[in-house]
């Protein structure tokens, strides 16, 4: 979906908004809503593709007018709601007003899961057919325009680049954000695009180059 | 609970107060969810500590010191930085595939996610605002040296730059070039060094007498 995550590339959003000696955290409630996501994330079997779809949907306005942390407290209550967690009303409440389902981690256990979730991650490789393509190929991002989830930026639709790795198989993050854990893997490449491939005679270089990580449905045969 | 009134906020850069609204969406969604389950007071703050006293970027800044003092660690982590990556532990949550991205003279590396704000957690730590920034993950593809003049890094002529557009499982780490005048330095010394921002590719590392100072 080329909503309002989806900004490489965009202009006019002035300079880079530089902080010396900025804390983790600005404020107690960035602090409680990081915690707070990450816990109900584990305990409610919530990906964070599923937490990264939900932040696409937001409004424009809304996307640009909220702070980082704001963005994920809107993801955090829309998804607990969708995972029929808790509903619109209890959420205005802040108090239960029926049970939910048991969630997924016993809450005595949640402190030592999300600190070793921390430590040791997720790992997503995932066995997948044999890769269509090859190092050193020239493949074109294909044209697409998807109103669900998806990871090939509007920048580079249409753009010929070369592959110059081949990672193997991982689960889909398409399939991570819509809950499905169990499907095969798919194989994603590292793809270089040249600067004046992206931006013609506005690349500030010719030499210049971008490399992103491209899951095979999104490539195709120039 | 604080409210920090004053400061300007790195995200947006224009002084900016908590709104009290978003203050009590906070508390109520806390409420519910720890009533409901799904989060303990204790895991919270756990996490939150996990964050802010433990994971940050004097983990990736000790790799960086290391490859640039022992040889066979650098080929080592350029080759297959998952398995020293796992070795040393450090293969945590948003770590779990690194890909390390060595600056050399003809050749300089600077990271950026344009979709969301994918980050080597294991590694710096959670990223910082100017990082998630809108303006930062838009202009970082399509003018990276403007965007590195403005943090003051100006490239030799004849340097290309690769951006890394970090959109899938694979985290990307920075090694900068190593300082001159820093011969004979222990690991401990080359690590003060080294910067986050220098890790993202946005700067070098400090200069030996910065530190010195």
């Amino acid at each position: 979906m080329n909503g309002p995550q989806d900004i490489g590339g965009k202009q006019g959003l002035g300079t880079v908004p530089y902080e010396p000696d900025e804390p983790v955290f600005h404020s107690e409630w960035e602090r409680r809503v990081f915690g707070l996501s990450f816990c109900s994330w584990l305990s409610s079997g919530v990906t964070v593709d599923e937490s990264r779809w939900m932040q696409a949907t937001m409004p424009y306005e809304r996307y640009y007018g909220s702070l980082y942390y704001e963005r994920w407290l809107y993801s955090l209550e829309r998804l607990m709601v969708e995972k029929g967690v808790a509903t619109q009303e209890e959420l205005e409440r802040g108090a239960s007003l029926a049970d939910p389902a048991l969630p997924v981690v016993e809450p005595s256990e949640l402190a030592a899961v999300v600190v070793g979730l921390a430590k040791n991650g997720i790992k997503r490789e995932r066995p997948a057919p044999a890769p269509g393509f090859e190092v050193g190929q020239t493949v074109r991002a294909k044209v697409i325009n998807p109103s669900g989830y998806d990871r090939l930026p509007t920048y580079l639709r249409g753009r010929r680049g070369a592959v110059d790795c081949s990672y193997g198989g991982f689960v889909h993050p398409e399939d991570l954000a819509a809950g499905r854990l169990e499907e095969p893997g798919a194989n994603c490449y590292r793809v270089r695009f040249s600067a004046s491939e992206l931006w013609g005679e506005s690349a500030e270089n010719p030499e210049d180059s971008v490399c992103i990580d491209l899951f095979e449905n999104y490539l195709e045969q120039p | 609970m604080s409210l920090d009134h004053d400061h300007v906020h790195a995200e947006h850069g224009h002084p900016w107060s908590p709104p009290s609204e978003l203050e009590a969406r906070v508390r109520a969604l806390e409420s519910l969810l720890i009533e409901k389950g799904r989060a303990t007071p204790e895991a919270i703050d756990a996490i939150i500590g996990k964050y802010e006293t433990e994971i940050g970027p004097l983990l990736g800044a000790g790799v960086v010191a290391r490859a640039w003092a022992d040889e066979e660690f650098r080929r080592r982590l350029l080759d297959d930085a998952d398995a020293v990556l796992g070795e040393l532990e450090l293969s945590g949550f948003e770590a779990e595939h690194v890909k390390v991205v060595e600056c050399t003279p003809s050749e300089h590396h600077i990271v950026v996610c344009t979709l969301c704000s994918c980050y080597p957690w294991a590694l710096l730590g959670l990223p910082p605002g100017w990082y998630k920034s809108p303006a930062y993950r838009a202009r970082a593809v399509s003018e990276p040296r403007a965007v590195m003049a403005e943090f003051g890094l100006v490239l030799e002529d004849g340097v290309r730059v690769t951006v890394w557009d970090s959109s899938a499982d694979i985290r990307y780490l920075v090694l900068p070039l190593r300082p001159e005048g820093t011969e004979g330095w222990s690991e401990e010394r080359l690590a003060e060094l080294v910067t986050r921002d220098s890790m993202i590719g946005v700067s070098r590392p400090l200069e030996p007498e910065a530190a010195a100072a």
